[in-house]
């Protein structure tokens, strides 16, 4: 079903919308939260407390893209799962390939990071974004947003994986630059 | 929070509009990007304009004196549309060198110099007016240019007594001004808009010139269409039904003949117009699209930028207007300007502006003016910036085509001045040089003396001088072909272009893929990553490349190349190594580490000993171990590792070449570890991920080629047991799918997937010609939870099997331990049973333990019966009771076994058990022994001696 109709069910407060959003993004964004969290049931939990938020939020959201829109509340609620689940035992280490890629770029080393740093880094990050092509800012988001595979990246655009990865590579240098510039640091 | 997690969630945070834009966009498949074309096009004019002026002999070579208009290769039919070198092919009309690369000097010693002319200096760059036409020739010639462009000063020239030739630097457009005493014919040519804009009295329509009415100074297209509408002075145009009006921070475009408002254009800083100091006649109208012309050396260079800005805005506002480049297109172009920072920076500035076509702008070094021009393609370089105006700079004009093979580079001195270094010439092989002086800039031509050495130029000076070698090197060799391995994985390979060796892939993507670091120096920039594509599928490099010269490399990535050697001796820390589909060797020497982040892939032919470390707490364990692997035969192994959810996989694996099969991987001993291509050696125990080292050979054989023959005995043979294994174990070869391998003497056939095994594939059945009976066999399965290998009996394995089983072994029993087992004894004859029965399971979990069995899955005991209990005379058996029983034990090979053997050839008494309930079993005879002792008893287990 397209997002338009799907859209179109929540409106009409259509209890079939949270099903169609199962069978439409349930996958990809269960797969999210389990890289986040490290186990399914966590996942599923994580995606459950997302319809949740979905359901309440539209109306009066009328998001562009449904998928975006949902796996960013099921990456924000997997991330307060994981948070509560970590909360005893400080250090959770994530495993995200795509996240440990870009971490090595942001500027600093392993401290005591606060909340502050994560929205200081999020306006910086928006700013950047804002100033990037749109092309590099898709392929930016599609490989850190998105988790997205370079090399599923690369079919996407028609190239071959080092393209991708070559350009992936200037965008985290780019970015770490930026930073630097703008004298952040976690 | 630690600083993953920030990062996660400043990630999840950013802006909404972003991500979903992301979701949604559609990346343009592979392309050339428009400005790229235009670059190259403006490159191949360049050429072309050169090779216009080689044509002229040299003693004509000053315009002044020239009088051969034929020479012009325009010079007949309409100058624009036809006769445009573009168009014509007038390279070789021309007679330029054929573009098969520029001459390789390693140095150039400059002799002497010819003054071909002068050229006026120019100040402003603007279309003149009636009067300043009405001046020297001299001075119409630094005036005249492309409206979008009015380039300036470096418009080539040749000239006849009557006609002029001058070369517009940005369209790459040769176009002509003939002389009849006061200049009388003034013509321009747009870029690609083959129409004049305006003419003044005394246009020749002979030449296809469009004619202009001076009555009311408009100017006709050939179709009778309105042109342009000119003022008496010039001082605005119009263009096509439109007027556009210039305010001091607005464009108002209007339509005529009423004048209604169609658009306003804003401009402000975000078109990269500042500086700007215009007037109307630097404000046009053609096709649709807005120009201007500003009459300052940075105006115009602004002025650039601002067109294309507001062509792109014109094609918004009018419908008409052809789709024309995306802003950020203009932006790429337009940044540099501001970019551009004092000292050796400017080096990189100069590599940038080649990067983005060296739109004319002017840049400073201090306060020395180092190009007070460029264009497109033409690299100026000021050989001695002394001074901090025009006068006495000299500049050379090298002859640079970014897009054919031209180039030059230069150096920096102590006072961060720009230094002529080396020259790689274009075809042509000619240097000029601009002087400059107040009041004009003389163009001479160097005579030079050049050592032609035939190896390539020295390094780019920015770029570290060894790594550069090392690379250089390995481009250089050539193969028995003499191709250069450059030329392997270049479209347009090129070791002396500056170019080539450039650092941002994304402005070149499909030409270099060499990123230098900007740190480094003074050492120079380092290589950060190199990625390599062969231009075949299989593209074969020759020679051994060592990644351990490149002391900050993060990235090596090789796609559909062989290397012959590549060498991971290093100590560097990489983020990736991606080796494509083939390698043939891949040497880490002696106790050399591949130290990584993690294992991304390591995808390579065959190596010894290669340690991998990692930096250990990304994984939660550390990631060190010796993986030693060999390929023996057509095929390649590798290491690769990736993440799963929570756990670090590392895994070797095999892959056979087209048209040979994976026999399997094999121990220093020579024995199978597994026939599975795949082997995971990663682990999980309280520390995190570890890795096992691992050592193992994979061999490889030439696959199956022939079909069959009819009706062979072979195949008869083979296939009787194919459908025992089918009957037995729920396969499903196919007969129809055999294959026969002659040499080996090997029957393949291959499997339909059944429920109970997923995927297996191949069954090999080796036969034995003289005997005409099944060798061997292998199935091949798929790594679910099966053994790995389904081996068939040898002789050794059938006698390793019976002298495992035949051991004795000694066990002792107590009372306590019976009791703990869940046996009652009560005093009788019947307790012997049961200890029998004790004494059985403890040698069948020892078999169960034994390497030697591994691929016999079941073990099954027959107890000994009442019947079969024998009792010793302790009188004639030194006082001792013996209680002796016969066993019985079946083993169940756990996957189809031949079992063919006479097995009193090698003395066992194993003997196949002849029930159709347990085929493939077989069965020894055993016998237990029991002493009593003051504890319990003693039991001596011993097989095989039945």
């Amino acid at each position: 079903m397209h997002d338009a109709s799907i859209i179109r069910l929540f409106q009409n407060r259509d209890e079939s919308a949270i099903s169609e959003v199962k069978a439409e993004y349930g996958s990809v964004c269960e797969r999210a939260a389990r890289s986040l969290l490290g186990d399914a049931h966590s996942a599923e939990e994580a995606f459950s407390d997302a319809l949740m938020a979905l359901w309440n939020s539209i109306p009066p959201e009328n998001p562009r893209s449904l998928k975006a829109y949902v796996l960013g509340i099921t990456k924000k609620c997997a991330l307060k799962a994981y948070r509560e689940k970590t909360a005893q035992k400080r250090g959770g280490n994530i495993r995200i390939e795509s996240l440990d890629e870009l971490a090595a770029y942001i500027p600093g080393g392993e401290g005591a990071e606060s909340r502050a740093d994560a929205r200081a880094l999020t306006e910086l990050l928006n700013r950047w974004l804002g100033e990037l092509p749109a092309e590099d800012r898709a392929l930016f988001l599609k490989r850190y947003w998105f988790e997205e595979s370079v090399s599923d990246i690369a079919k996407a655009a028609g190239e071959v994986p080092s393209w991708a990865s070559s350009r992936l590579f200037s965008l985290r240098k780019n970015l770490k630059s930026y930073l630097e510039k703008e004298g952040f640091s976690v | 929070m630690n600083k993953k997690e920030t990062v996660y969630e400043a990630l999840t945070n950013v802006k909404r509009e972003y991500v979903e834009e992301a979701e949604r966009f559609g990346f343009k498949k592979r392309r050339i990007s428009w400005q790229r074309v235009l670059g190259i096009a403006a490159a191949a004019c360049l050429v072309v304009a050169m090779a216009a002026i080689a044509i002229i002999p040299k003693r004509e070579r000053n315009p002044w004196a020239a009088n051969n208009p034929t020479a012009n290769p325009i010079s007949s039919g309409d100058p624009i549309e036809t006769n445009s070198p573009i168009t014509t092919g007038a390279p070789t009309e021309t007679g330029a060198p054929p573009e098969t690369g520029a001459p390789d000097y390693e140095s150039l010693a400059f002799v002497g110099r010819e003054k071909l002319c002068d050229i006026p200096m120019v100040k402003h760059i603007s279309v003149p007016s009636h009067s300043q036409l009405e001046g020297s020739t001299a001075e119409a010639l630094g005036y005249l240019g492309d409206p979008a462009g009015a380039v300036g000063p470096v418009g080539l020239t040749a000239a006849s007594d009557e006609r002029f030739i001058l070369l517009d630097q940005v369209c790459k457009r040769l176009f002509t001004i003939n002389r009849d005493g006061n200049f009388s014919t003034y013509f321009l040519s747009f870029c690609d808009r083959p129409r004049a804009i305006a003419y003044l009295d005394g246009a020749d329509p002979s030449l296809g010139d469009p004619v202009i009415s001076p009555e009311d100074s408009t100017v006709v297209n050939d179709d009778g269409s309105l042109y342009a509408i000119l003022d008496d002075s010039l001082r605005s145009f119009v263009g096509e039904g439109l007027i556009a009006v210039l305010d001091s921070e607005d464009i108002s475009v209007l339509r005529l003949p009423d004048m209604e408002l169609i658009c306003t254009v804003s401009l402000s800083e975000q078109y990269y117009v500042y500086d700007f100091n215009y007037g109307h006649d630097q404000l046009r109208f053609a096709d649709g699209k807005l120009y201007f012309n500003a009459n300052s050396e940075k105006a115009y260079t602004v002025g650039i930028a601002a067109l294309f800005e507001n062509e792109h805005i014109g094609a918004e506002m009018l419908e008409e207007a052809p789709a024309m480049p995306q802003v950020n297109d203009v932006t790429d172009y337009a940044a540099p300007v501001t970019e551009v920072p004092d000292g050796m920076t400017v080096s990189y500035g100069w590599f940038r502006k080649h990067r983005v076509h060296g739109w004319g702008r002017s840049w400073t070094v201090g306060s020395d003016l180092i190009t007070p021009i460029d264009a497109h393609n033409e690299l100026l370089l000021a050989r001695t910036a002394v001074g901090s105006d025009f006068q006495n700079m000299k500049l050379f004009v090298g002859l640079y085509s970014s897009e054919t093979d031209a180039s030059c580079s230069m150096e920096i001195d102590t006072e961060n001045r720009l230094l002529p270094a080396q020259f790689a010439m274009s075809p042509s092989g000619r240097v000029y040089e601009l002087e400059f002086y107040e009041d004009r800039a003389e163009l001479y031509e160097l005579e030079y003396e050049a050592n032609e050495a035939a190896k390539p130029t020295a390094a780019p000076n920015p770029y570290n001088r060894e790594e550069y070698d090392t690379l250089l090197a390995f481009f250089e060799l050539k193969d028995e072909n003499g191709v250069k391995n450059g030329e392997k994985c270049f479209k347009n390979y090129n070791s002396s272009k500056v170019r080539f060796w450039g650092d941002d892939p994304e402005k070149d993507a499909e030409e270099s893929l060499l990123v230098w670091n900007d740190d480094g120096k003074p050492l120079g920039r380092t290589l950060n990553s190199i990625i390599l594509e062969g231009l075949s599928d299989e593209t074969r490099l020759v020679g051994s490349i060592r990644l351990d010269k490149f002391r900050s490399l993060k990235e090596f990535s090789a796609n559909r190349i062989i290397f012959e050697a590549l060498n991971a001796d290093m100590r560097n820390s990489f983020d990736t190594i991606s080796i494509g589909d083939n390698i043939v060797s891949f040497g880490c020497d002696g106790e050399a580490a591949l130290i990584a982040d993690y294992i991304a892939r390591l995808h390579i032919g065959s190596f010894s000993h290669c340690r991998y470390e990692s930096t250990g707490e990304e994984f939660g364990g550390a990631l060190a171990f010796t993986a030693d692997l060999t390929a023996d035969g057509s095929g390649h192994v590798g290491v690769y590792g990736y993440m799963d959810t929570h756990y670090y996989i590392v895994k070797v694996y095999a892959e056979p070449e087209n048209g040979y099969g994976f026999l399997g991987w094999f121990d220093t001993e020579g024995s199978l570890i597994s026939a599975e291509e795949t082997i995971e050696i990663s682990y999980l125990d309280e520390n995190g991920t570890g890795v096992h080292d691992f050592t193992g050979t994979a061999r490889f054989a030439p696959a199956d080629q022939s079909e069959l023959a009819s009706d062979p005995w072979y195949l008869e043979k083979a296939w009787e047991y194919a459908e025992f294994v089918n009957r037995e174990y729920g396969f499903n070869f196919v007969k129809d799918e055999a294959k026969f391998n002659e040499a080996d003497m090997r029957i393949t056939f291959t499997h339909i997937e059944s429920e109970e095994y997923i995927n297996p594939q191949q069954i090999w059945i080796y036969l034995d010609n003289t005997e005409k009976a099944v060798k061997h066999v292998h199935i091949f399965g798929d790594g679910s939870d099966r053994p790995e290998e389904y081996a068939s009996m040898s002789d050794e394995e059938l006698r390793a099997l019976y002298d495992t089983v035949s051991l004795i072994s000694t066990y002792t029993v107590t009372r306590e331990d019976m009791l703990q087992a869940g046996y009652t004894l009560d005093g009788t004859d019947e307790d012997y049973v049961k200890i029998f029965e004790y004494c059985g399971k403890l040698k069948t979990a020892e078999l169960e333990n034994a390497p030697e069995l591994h691929f016999y899955r079941c073990l099954d005991v027959d107890i000994c019966i009442d019947e079969h209990i024998a009792k010793s005379d302790p009188n004639l058996n030194g006082g001792i009771e013996t209680v002796s029983c016969l066993l019985t034990f079946y083993f169940r090979p756990a996957y189809p076994k031949l079992f063919t053997h006479n097995t009193a050839d090698i003395g066992c008494n194993m003997k196949p058990l002849d029930d159709a309930d347990h085929p493939g079993w077989i069965y020894f005879w055993g016998g237990v022994d029991i002493v009593e002792t003051a504890d319990g008893w003693s039991c001596r287990v011993a097989y095989g001696v039945g």
